[in-house]
């Protein structure tokens, strides 16, 4: 497998619609610097995907390479996390995708880094809402969503902790967590539509 | 058992068991909707878990661990902004755990010296799968202390000290090498490096580290306990406050 990374393209990523609100060079390192400044949270999410840390630290330093060679396709002013967030499920996926999970793989296959096989990489509208909106629409949830869902999304407790937390069946925190995330996306479109 | 749209969820909470987890995966090769789900969820989840107003865990927000990303952030875009390849410091940067250290030692290796929480690991269970791949692109660069590092923080001491005795004597080099002793239990070796190192470079920061747990190695536990005390002042968020803890321990 190739060790070389001249035949990559520079940017694997959709480019964005408006040329005009591309990063410039000084900014460019600005949010290249953001991106590095990403890796330990890149890492907690990728543990939860691949379940092991070498796995995951692979992920995660596909994700940024990916990103970094991607920087200029990344809007000003929008939601770096959830851009990388996104690129890393994408990626992930196509590990999936390519049955690579399972054996021996070469990070730096160009097919891997550099084709954005699930096309998009633009993260879900809503990511750009700010505090003021998640809050609003964190407070419209049924707190017997909400609760277990902010001990998982924002404490990290397991299920198990949880559900002993709240004391309720561990069974019963997987259902609430779904809903609970399906309920907050629509409240999110809807703080988008009232945002636009 | 077939494992479908519904084990999205408890697959990206990490909740599902390995076979079901696996099973999930062919799945998620296949549909689309998780495959965008999957994404969703994680975002979801990142903006909740910043803007709720709910007090967050520490591990996810203290100043340790915010200063240990941006000591790594300025190490790895140093190199960045020289080339867009893989860099063997942003490869090593990519090995190190980011919640918890195997090695209560300290390399002067930029990225592999952030500070967080020690905890022991046992001995080449770090070392699996993918990162023995990362590894070997480490060791293609040629870059001796990158490797030495990856080795180290892999939880393979020996291997580290054979690449660092290959290279010219310095401070760094030094300190490192006696890192690597110590975990060896080879302190009085580690202790002759580090002072070797402390008069090329007295008050180099690792090896002062290094020297407190020599000295502790080898039941010089008062000697011990005032280089802790001296680090718990020198010393940045993290460091300080488990060289305080380390000073505490050793007091009669």
């Amino acid at each position: 497998m190739s060790s070389s990374t001249s035949n990559l393209p520079t940017g694997g990523l959709t480019p964005p619609a408006d040329p005009g609100e591309t990063t410039g060079g000084a900014a460019q390192a600005e949010v290249a610097r953001s991106i590095v400044g990403e890796a330990a949270l890149l890492g907690r999410y990728a543990r939860r995907l691949t379940r092991s840390s070498a796995d995951a630290a692979d992920l995660t330093q596909d994700t940024l390479e990916r990103a970094l060679r991607g920087v200029q396709g990344f809007r000003p002013g929008s939601n770096l996390r959830a851009w990388l967030l996104t690129i890393m499920s994408r990626l992930f996926v196509d590990r999936c995708r390519k049955g690579k999970r399972e054996t021996n793989r070469d990070p730096l296959d160009p097919d891997c880094l550099a084709a954005p096989a699930s096309g998009d990489e633009a993260a879900p509208r809503w990511a750009r809402l700010g505090e003021r909106e998640v809050r609003v629409a964190l407070s419209q949830l049924d707190s017997s969503f909400r609760e277990p869902y902010e001990l998982f999304a924002v404490e990290h407790l397991s299920y198990q902790a949880v559900a002993q937390r709240l004391r309720i069946p561990v069974g019963t925190v997987g259902t609430r967590l779904n809903r609970a995330r399906l309920k907050l996306r629509a409240l999110l479109e809807r703080e988008l539509e009232v945002d636009s | 058992v077939k494992v479908g749209c519904e084990a999205l969820s408890p697959f990206a909470d990490g909740q599902l068991d390995e076979p079901a987890a696996l099973r999930f995966e062919q799945h998620l090769a296949l549909c689309p909707q998780c495959a965008r789900g999957l994404g969703e969820i994680l975002v979801l989840d990142d903006l909740v878990a910043r803007h709720a107003d709910r007090p967050r865990r520490r591990a996810w927000r203290g100043p340790a661990a915010i200063g240990a990303v941006l000591l790594v952030a300025a190490t790895v875009l140093l190199f960045l902004r020289r080339a867009p390849e893989a860099r063997p410091e942003v490869l090593v940067a990519s090995l190190v755990p980011s919640e918890l250290r195997g090695s209560e030692a300290r390399l002067s290796y930029g990225p592999a010296d952030v500070h967080r929480p020690f905890a022991p690991l046992r001995g080449g269970a770090r070392a699996a799968g993918g990162s023995v791949q990362v590894l070997g692109r480490i060791e293609e660069t040629g870059d001796r202390r990158a490797t030495a590092a990856a080795y180290f923080v892999l939880g393979m001491p020996a291997q580290a000290e054979v690449q660092l005795a290959l290279l010219p004597e310095s401070a760094d080099v030094l300190s490192d090498r006696a890192a690597a002793l110590l975990e060896l239990g080879r302190g009085l070796d580690a202790l002759a490096l580090l002072e070797r190192a402390l008069r090329l470079q007295p008050g180099h920061r690792q090896a002062s580290w290094n020297r407190a747990l020599a000295l502790r190695a080898l039941g010089r536990r008062g000697e011990a306990g005032r280089a802790f005390l001296a680090l718990a002042v020198s010393e940045g968020p993290g460091w300080a406050e488990e060289a305080r803890a380390k000073a505490r321990d050793l007091e009669p």
